[in-house]
């Protein structure tokens, strides 16, 4: 790669970044509470991305931990009077422990079975704290007003989680973990036959997916201000980031965040057409795994054109 | 606690593990016959269990004359989805399969959400709250009719399996597609019919449902859920397995609902499942896939 085209690109992402600073300053309330859910999608995508895309680990219990995110953020900041960031952290935090514990018997599951198995740990969760009196059951809970922040702030917040996790992913990919990935993703088996520890491997990227999506969790629910079990632990968490990733490319960096846009641009598009928008998505999913699997960005970065620009970068 | 409760909680959960077992049978067919995991078959049942209720009153009939209609329908519908969403993915291994049928339980979803609301329905009939009285015990007459039907439905599945061409091509398609395809069999259609007949048992499935319980857009999951569970216990494809699994669920549930309270009713099965996975990854009778 060339120097100039190393600088371009450093000038580009200097850009990118002043103006998603900017953006809360520039924009009205409802676009940058648009780009705060935009940024709760990737991180939610990326997340799940690394599972499904990298170790081929497909994961239908994005809702569990969203929602242990969310609850362990709500009773902290609502019971024991915690910043919101703090609580958010503490989400994310159980949300792996609680990775930790379920690793060793859900990683017994190859293929159809883990995939089931997250979605059934997930449901399990749901039926759990729609009877559990501690956590208010199926009421929910409420924060106090004042211990939430502005959209603003939810905003450059989310955007770190989102940036943060991007970054992270990026990083872990070029990693000795990363190589061991992509190894299980194509081959299991061959991958322990070739000194790759699956197990570790595999929990690693379980552990860091919790990590995001529970401190995405733990965020919303400080923005959202009350959560109920029923939409907290909704499959639909599952379903739309499952649907972006695929849509963007599933296996790649940009994909995901290509995804939500897209999906989230749609959905505006259909404003009107609220239930409509869902039903748009769940056809666009069939379509994109019949004729494009590898996503919209798959698709383009396989595009002669696109390997001219970019050379052999990626 | 009594043992008069426990044993009532079980007596009820082994009748109720008729209604499971319906509703699991296409699931288990599906799985069985080409490895699909089909996440849509809550969906199916709960599109069933509308029909069933818009047609019953609309002709003003019986609801199990108009499951009949209904099973057509679905049969159609089934058929459909597997020769133009499942066929052409079926070649690249498991997961596009399972993420398209993930779709179509997104557009179904919000489709019912649409055309029907959020609104709790249910099928009524002037027995489907009626209940009689066995040594003091109270059985609901859905559950003792859910039962009844599971055996038969049970039984002609065997017997259609075993004595039908059809039977027998889809057994073999099962056990080796390649082979089979060269045989002459055309296993595309044998999976189509599979999936059409699994969606037209999902119709009586969806109005038992609708007549015992009560159904919302979201319903579907749980009994996804439940159908998997049995599958696992049971073993897939093997309608016996998927009889004595669905009975084993209904019952292992009416005792612990009985002892922990009807809200972790629907928790129990889950958790079991969870555990017996642990210790055997793929089922109480499951072969490595």
């Amino acid at each position: 790669m060339s120097a100039a085209r190393t600088y371009a690109q450093w000038v580009l992402l200097a850009l990118l970044a002043a103006a998603l600073i900017a953006a809360p300053q520039v924009f009205d309330r409802y676009t940058v509470f648009l780009l705060y859910l935009l940024w709760l999608n990737v991180a939610l995508a990326q997340s799940w991305n690394l599972l499904a895309g990298y170790a081929g680990l497909i994961s239908l219990g994005v809702s569990g931990f969203f929602g242990i995110g969310a609850y362990t953020a709500g009773m902290t900041i609502a019971h024991l009077g915690f910043p919101f960031l703090l609580g958010a952290f503490l989400g994310g935090l159980l949300s792996a422990v609680f990775a930790a514990i379920v690793a060793t018997p859900i990683f017994r599951f190859r293929g159809i079975y883990f995939a089931i198995g997250t979605l059934i740990l997930s449901e399990a969760l749901r039926i759990f704290m729609i009877n559990w009196k501690f956590t208010g059951s199926a009421e929910g809970l409420n924060m106090p007003l004042e211990s939430g922040a502005s959209s603003a702030t939810y905003y450059y917040v989310m955007l770190c989680v989102a940036a943060g996790s991007t970054l992270l992913v990026v990083a872990i990919l070029k990693t000795r973990l990363g190589m061991g990935l992509r190894a299980l993703g194509n081959n299991e088996s061959s991958a322990q036959n070739m000194g790759v520890n699956t197990f570790k491997t595999k929990l690693w990227a379980f552990l860091f997916a919790a990590f995001v999506t529970g401190v995405a969790g733990g965020v919303h629910a400080s923005k959202m201000g009350s959560i109920e079990p029923y939409s907290i632990f909704n499959t639909m968490w599952t379903l739309s980031t499952a649907n972006m990733v695929i849509i963007g490319g599933i296996g790649t960096i940009l994909g995901p965040i290509l995804g939500s846009i897209f999906v989230l641009a749609l959905g505006e598009l259909l404003a009107d057409y609220q239930t409509f928008h869902l039903a748009i998505t769940g056809v666009l999913l069939i379509l994109i795994i019949r004729f494009i699997p590898a996503g919209i960005w798959g698709e383009i970065r396989a595009s002669r054109w696109a390997r001219r620009i970019m050379g052999a970068a990626r | 606690m009594s043992f008069f409760t426990l044993s009532a909680g079980a007596l009820n959960g082994l009748l109720l593990g008729g209604l499971y077992a319906v509703c699991a049978l296409g699931f288990s067919l599906i799985f069985g016959v080409m490895g699909l995991m089909n996440v849509v078959h809550g969906e199916l049942l709960v599109l069933g269990a509308y029909l069933c209720f818009f047609i019953s009153r609309a002709l003003g009939v019986d609801p199990f004359i108009a499951t009949i209609a209904v099973a057509a329908i679905l049969f159609a519908v089934g058929w459909l989805l597997q020769w133009f969403v499942f066929n052409p993915v079926m070649q690249r291994g498991i997961e596009p399969a399972l993420l398209s049928a993930f779709g179509l339980s997104i557009i179904a979803q919000s489709l019912f959400l649409f055309y029907w609301t959020t609104n709790t329905r249910s099928i009524n009939a002037r027995y489907s709250q009626t209940g009689v009285q066995v040594f003091n015990i109270h059985l609901p007459v859905m559950y003792l009719i859910s039962f009844g039907l599971a055996l038969v439905l049970a039984a002609g599945a065997h017997l259609f399996m075993t004595r039908t061409y059809f039977g027998k091509a889809t057994r073999a398609a099962t056990q080796d597609p390649e082979t089979a395809q060269v045989m002459g069999i055309n296993v595309k259609r044998v999976y189509a019919f599979t999936y059409a007949l699994a969606a037209a048992i999902a119709a009586l499935g969806g109005t038992l449902i609708g007549m015992t319980f009560s159904f919302v857009p979201s319903s579907g999951l749980t009994w996804m859920l439940k159908g998997f569970v049995i599958v696992v216990l049971g073993g897939m494809g093997n309608i016996a397995g998927t009889l004595a699994g669905a009975l084993l669920l209904g019952a292992v549930e009416g005792v612990g609902g009985a002892i922990l309270g009807t809200g972790y009713h629907d928790l129990i099965g889950l958790v079991i499942i969870l555990l017996v996975l642990v210790a055997r990854p793929t089922g109480l009778l499951g072969r490595a896939r």
